[in-house]
Parts: C-alpha cells; sequence; structure tokens
C-alpha cells in the first residue's frame, strides 16, 4: 500500500499474489519486493512490474536495499540442496556445501536484466541472514548469525565476547563490486533475532536480542554501545539517518532516560523513541502517542520519522485515512521542528525499580521532565527533628493537592516520596510547581503497594553485606552469611509515620508482610523463601524507605521481593542480584509461593 | 548506614541534561486504520515522503468501496 505524503489518501492498494518477505522503495517510488525466490520492481503507480528478476527458486530472501542509482541488493540465504549462479569477481564464488544453509549478497543491474554480481558469505556451517543496508558507495553492508566457526572475518575485525549462544552475530561490509568485504566482523555471540542499521557512509548499527546497541564506522571500528538503553526488540525498530544519527524503538522500563519528550509516560512498558548522535549522545528521548505499541521505524528523506504498530482503546488520531475505518494500527510521524513543546511533567517512576506502575503511599518515586527545578541539582536537608522538607529551591510536588517530601530536585529529574494519604485514593493527580509555575499535571493510578528493590545498574541490588561493606563483584558476600538491601513501595507503616519523617526505634512494621526470595532461574522452577533475619522500615532513613536483610547462598543468582498476604492482591518487586563468593552448599528443594 | 542508603538513592538520580536546541522532533499527526488482518511488515518512505507498507494479508472486507478497482488490478505473479 501506498499512502500520500500527507498520510490521509492512499495512492494505490495492490495485491502482489505472493508472499513477500521485504520490501525496499527508491526516491522515484519504485517499490522493490522480494518474492518467494525473485526479486520484482513495481513501479510509482503501483499499475505495473518494471521488472521481475528470478534469482533461484530454492532460496529464502531475508531483505532487499536500494542505492541512489536505482541498484537493488538482495540478501538470502540458499535452501538445503539450493543454490545460487554466482559471478566470476565474486567473493565466495563456491558454496561449501548444499547440506546447510548458506547466506548470498546479490547487486542487481539497474534494468533488472542480470546481476552485477553474486557473492555467497557463508561458512561451512549454516547462515541465517537478517538485514542489508547500502550505502552511497554502493557498498552493501549486511548482518545474521551464523554456525559457521570458519565465517569469513578480515583480520583485526572487532570481535564482541564469546557468549552463552552457539551462533554469532555477523555483520560484513562489502566492496561495491562485491569481490571482497571491507570489513567481517563477529561482533556479538548471542544469536537470535536481531536488527541492522546503516547510513549513506557507511556507519551501521546493531540492535542485538538482548537490547544492547552496538554502533560502527565505516571501517568496522565499534564507536559506541548501549546497554540497558531500554531497547527492545520488535519488527524493525532500529534507523539511521544522513547524519549519523541511531533512531531506536524502545522501552523506558529499562531505565533509558527521556528527553525533549512530546508526550507523557504511560503506566507498564511505555515505548520511547530515542535519537542517539553519532558519539553515542542523546539527542532526543520521547514517550509515543497514548495507546500505542511500536513495531517499526523508517526516515523520510529529511529524517522525518514514521513508526508503525498496534493500538489500544486510549489511542487517539489526529487525522484520519480517507474512506479507510480505525482499526488495530497505527501510523504517526515526526519532524524537525524548532518551535515544538516538549512536555514538562513526564513520567513517575519507582525510584528503585524504574517501573512506571501504579505508585502507593510513602514510595519513593522519581519524577521526569525538563524544567522542573534548577540547572544545578539541590538535595534536601533533613535532620530526625525536621524530617524531609516539602520544598527545595522552590520546587514542589502536589499529589492530590498534598505536598510530598522531596529527597532531590533538578531542571529533569526529582525525586520525592509519595505522600501516605494517598492510599485511600485510586487516582492521583501529579503536578509540579517551580518558582510558582507549575506544570503540565501526570494522572496516575494509586495501588496499596509498589515494591522496588534498589540497584546499582539495573540489576544488582544496592546492598550492604554483613559487615556492612557494600556488596559489589570486587567485595562479594559469603555464603549463608546476612546481606541487606533497600526497597521503597512497601506499603503503609504500623503505626503510620507522617511525611517525610526519618524512622527511628522503636520501629514500626510494614502492614504488608514481603520476603525476599530467590528465583530459580529462567525455567519457571518457582522461588524459594530465604532465611529472612528483618523486613521493614529502615532504621534512620526517610518513612517509605525499607531495609531486609536475609542470608544468601552461592548458587542462587536472582531475587525478588514478594508479598506473603494469604489473599489478593500480590506483589512483587523487580527482580535483582547479589555478588556472593564461595562454593554452592547443598540446596534444599525449592518451595512454592 | 544512613549515608549510604541516601548515596544509593542519589546514585539514581544522576540523569538528565539540557536539550540541544539543534535537534527537536516536533509530532506531525498519527492515524489508524484496519484493514490488515496482521500488522504491516514492512514500512518504507520515498523521496517525496510517500509511504509504503507491506503487509502479509490484507481483509478485503474491510477495503473501502473505492479501493475495489486497486484490488482488481492486483498484479498476481503465476
Amino acid at each position: 500500500m501506498k499512502l500520500s505524503p500527507d498520510g490521509e489518501h492512499i495512492v494505490y492498494l495492490t495485491v502482489l499474489g505472493f508472499q513477500a518477505s521485504a520490501m525496499a522503495v527508491d526516491q522515484a517510488g519504485n517499490a522493490y519486493v522480494a518474492g518467494p525466490g525473485f526479486v520484482a520492481k513495481l513501479n510509482p503507480a503501483g499499475s505495473g512490474w518494471v521488472y521481475n528478476m528470478p534469482i533461484s527458486a530454492a532460496v529464502s530472501l531475508a531483505g532487499v536495499a536500494v542505492d541512489a542509482t536505482g541498484h537493488a541488493y538482495v540478501l538470502g540465504s540458499t535452501a538445503p540442496g539450493g543454490s545460487i549462479q554466482t559471478s566470476s569477481h565474486a567473493f565466495q564464488q563456491t558454496e561449501p556445501n548444499t547440506t546447510y544453509p548458506h547466506a548470498f549478497v546479490l547487486r542487481l543491474n539497474a534494468a533488472g536484466t542480470g546481476f552485477d554480481y553474486a557473492t555467497y558469505l557463508t561458512g561451512s556451517d549454516g547462515d541465517w541472514p537478517a538485514n542489508i543496508a547500502v550505502d552511497a558507495s554502493g557498498a552493501a553492508i549486511v548482518s545474521g548469525t551464523t554456525a559457521s566457526a570458519d565465517f569469513p572475518t578480515t583480520p583485526g575485525a572487532y570481535e564482541g565476547p564469546v557468549g552463552a549462544s552457539a551462533t554469532a552475530n555477523f555483520l560484513t561490509r562489502l566492496l561495491p563490486d562485491g569481490s571482497a568485504p571491507i570489513y567481517s566482523a563477529l561482533p556479538a555471540w548471542i544469536g537470535g533475532p536481531f536488527q541492522m542499521a546503516a547510513d549513506p557512509d557507511g556507519n551501521a548499527a546493531l540492535l542485538l536480542f538482548n537490547g544492547q546497541m552496538l554502533r560502527f564506522n565505516p571501517e568496522g571500528v565499534l564507536t559506541f554501545s548501549k546497554t540497558g538503553s531500554g531497547a527492545t526488540y520488535t519488527a524493525d525498530p532500529l534507523a539511521m539517518d544522513a547524519a549519523g544519527s541511531t533512531y531506536l524503538l524502545g522501552s523506558a522500563n529499562a531505565g533509558l532516560v527521556v528527553k525533549n519528550s512530546l508526550f507523557p509516560c504511560e503506566q507498564g512498558s511505555p515505548a520511547v523513541l530515542t535519537v542517539y548522535d553519532s558519539g553515542g549522545g542523546v539527542l532526543q528521548s520521547t514517550y509515543l502517542p497514548q495507546g500505542t505499541t511500536a513495531a517499526s521505524l523508517a526516515l523520510g528523506p529529511n529524517s522525518e520519522v514514521y513508526i508503525l504498530g498496534s493500538i489500544d482503546s486510549t489511542f487517539v488520531p489526529t487525522q484520519s485515512i480517507a474512506s479507510v475505518s480505525n482499526g488495530p494500527w497505527f501510523l504517526t510521524r515526526f519532524a524537525q521542528n524548532p518551535a515544538a513543546q516538549p512536555v514538562q511533567l513526564v513520567c513517575i517512576v519507582n525510584a528503585a525499580s524504574f517501573y512506571a506502575a501504579p505508585i502507593a503511599g510513602g514510595e519513593i518515586v522519581s519524577l521526569f521532565g525538563i524544567g522542573l527545578g534548577p540547572v544545578q541539582g539541590a538535595q534536601a536537608q533533613a535532620s530526625v527533628e525536621s524530617g524531609f522538607p516539602s520544598q527545595i529551591s522552590n520546587v514542589q510536588v502536589m499529589f492530590n493537592g498534598s505536598s510530598a517530601p522531596l529527597l532531590y530536585v533538578q531542571d529533569g529529574q526529582i525525586n520525592a516520596i509519595v505522600p501516605w494519604s494517598l492510599a485511600t485514593a485510586s487516582k492521583a493527580q501529579i503536578c509540579v510547581s517551580y518558582n510558582g509555575s507549575q506544570t503540565n499535571c501526570l494522572q496516575w493510578p494509586v495501588t496499596s503497594a509498589a515494591p522496588g528493590v534498589f540497584t546499582v545498574d539495573g540489576y544488582y541490588a544496592a546492598a550492604l553485606n554483613q559487615d556492612g561493606t557494600i556488596n559489589s563483584a570486587a567485595n562479594p558476600a559469603a555464603p549463608n552469611s546476612i546481606v541487606s538491601v533497600f526497597a521503597t513501595g512497601l506499603g503503609p507503616n504500623d503505626p503510620p509515620q507522617a511525611d517525610g519523617s526519618i524512622v527511628v526505634p522503636p520501629l514500626p512494621v510494614n502492614g504488608l508482610p514481603f520476603l525476599a526470595c530467590s528465583v530459580t532461574g529462567f525455567f519457571g522452577g518457582g522461588v524459594r523463601p530465604l532465611e529472612n533475619q528483618y523486613a521493614g522500615p529502615a532504621p534512620y532513613l526517610v518513612a517509605g524507605a525499607s531495609q531486609i536483610n536475609f542470608s544468601v547462598f552461592a548458587e542462587i543468582p536472582t531475587f525478588e521481593l514478594l508479598s506473603t498476604s494469604s489473599v489478593p492482591p500480590y506483589f512483587s518487586s523487580n527482580a535483582f542480584g547479589l555478588y556472593v563468593s564461595g562454593e554452592a552448599p547443598a540446596i534444599a528443594p525449592p518451595a512454592s509461593h | 548506614m544512613k549515608n549510604a542508603m541516601v548515596c544509593l538513592i542519589l546514585l539514581q538520580a544522576t540523569v538528565g541534561s539540557a536539550a540541544t536546541p539543534s535537534f527537536l522532533l516536533g509530532f506531525d499527526y498519527s492515524e489508524a486504520f484496519g484493514f490488515g488482518d496482521q500488522p504491516p511488515t514492512a514500512l518504507a518512505i520515498d523521496g517525496a515522503n510517500a509511504i509504503y507498507m507491506l503487509s502479509g494479508t490484507w481483509d478485503a472486507t474491510k477495503l473501502p468501496p473505492l479501493l475495489f478497482w486497486a484490488r482488481q488490478a492486483g498484479l498476481i505473479r503465476s
């Protein structure tokens, strides 16, 4: 289907008559479609084929790209027993065997009557091609996974750490004539589906299945990587523009912080579009319109951003496609606009887990946005006598009209404590006031508990060993020793504590019981409550902060806090890790929770 | 322990930075459509900003009448 540039009219909608696996479009509006064993070029009106070039019946095509001169580039793999006709000057002219699928790269001539080159790009075991792009020089950049130990790499090429997967992720940039790689690298060993995009200069970005993004220069040198960037694997979440900027669809729950967001966030796993400059700095990171789940991303000629995906009932479109009813899919467009007005108060998350989830009274939360406070961050001055203030540097945060105690204020972030009075509400209106000027307000759901465990890196807990030192890789806890982790959002205390007060003995107790439990891995083996020594308000910290002391075992890598009420609702925290040394002791069978 | 905890909380706070004035995307439009059985599998844009979507299947009953000609003109490859 082709839509007009304003997105409001269908130019054509045509049934191809075959299952297409990939599509590319040139500047003039010709569409190049990869079908079963062939590539076809559809004219700009959608009224007829310009050419239809067969490749082989025994191949599958993973991707197609097109350059400024109308040459199509195809990435595919052979089926068992299949092969392609390679060109005389090809990098790899022969197929190692016909037992396994082998990747190949083709360049069609502009008329679509033959191949400028056709080469294998393979080792002796199987290859599974993923993406193809072409730069302004005509160099094809391809990616995929390979099980071949002898997959062709170039000397000195970047090689990522060997991981648990038996398959490596490959990234290769071929000379424009297909005779040799400019570089060919195995940048990761995690296998799985992943995505690649490239810019006209030949820079390339990879999004791995684990959410890590890697960016390479035209020579294959790693320029930066982003771990924990919030990236999520979707159908086509990655693109690069002519300036070398990388556009990435991701989720904010992994700790990604937005910048100049055009929409407030939603609870759950709000989708975010993030743009990184060529050095890895964040140019902008914005939530998407309410009710959308993004899947695919594409760029226009002037780096306009088009995003496609699915919607829920809360989505409100700003326009419609003529004669087309609304439905489960959406299309949205962003473009450079110096007059755009980013949202001031963008999101509220649990300050420990960074989950954008319903909030609870006493929960320490982080609010993100722009213009929320002074450029230089300011911390609260607190004492047992005064507690934490509800105003710092002329910043106040209101939850349903009640001032929240503040821990830290800054232009882009505020750390505050949800007033205990919110425990009786089902929804909260959250507003920030700075220098007498109020921001937009968030409407946010309220719950009775929202546990989150503080971490140092998104996974390993900010924990103390039994001797009071900080738990780390260099300073692990001894097996069977007691560690302390810190949490928030565990619900009301008994007796109730004043907002912002510092907890002192005699200590109150949690109204909702929680236990630290081990989580027995990725295969759903259940949970095992640990030997808990204490789970309650943290002494001499602000009311709303909790401390959990428990014994650890060496062989159990992942933990969670779980509520132990006999009746719903049940609550669980983010999963977290601890550094524990020593040999694994004998373990008891997991107990159910 | 108190100081350690406060520091740990504030470690979580070391985020955010000033805007880069030269780069600012604005929101243009959003729209919904419902005639595909599955979400489009590919999205591409040409030099004039025309939008191309590739979908595995289309539900013909949800196509508007004016598109009947387009469906009839489908370029079936045998």
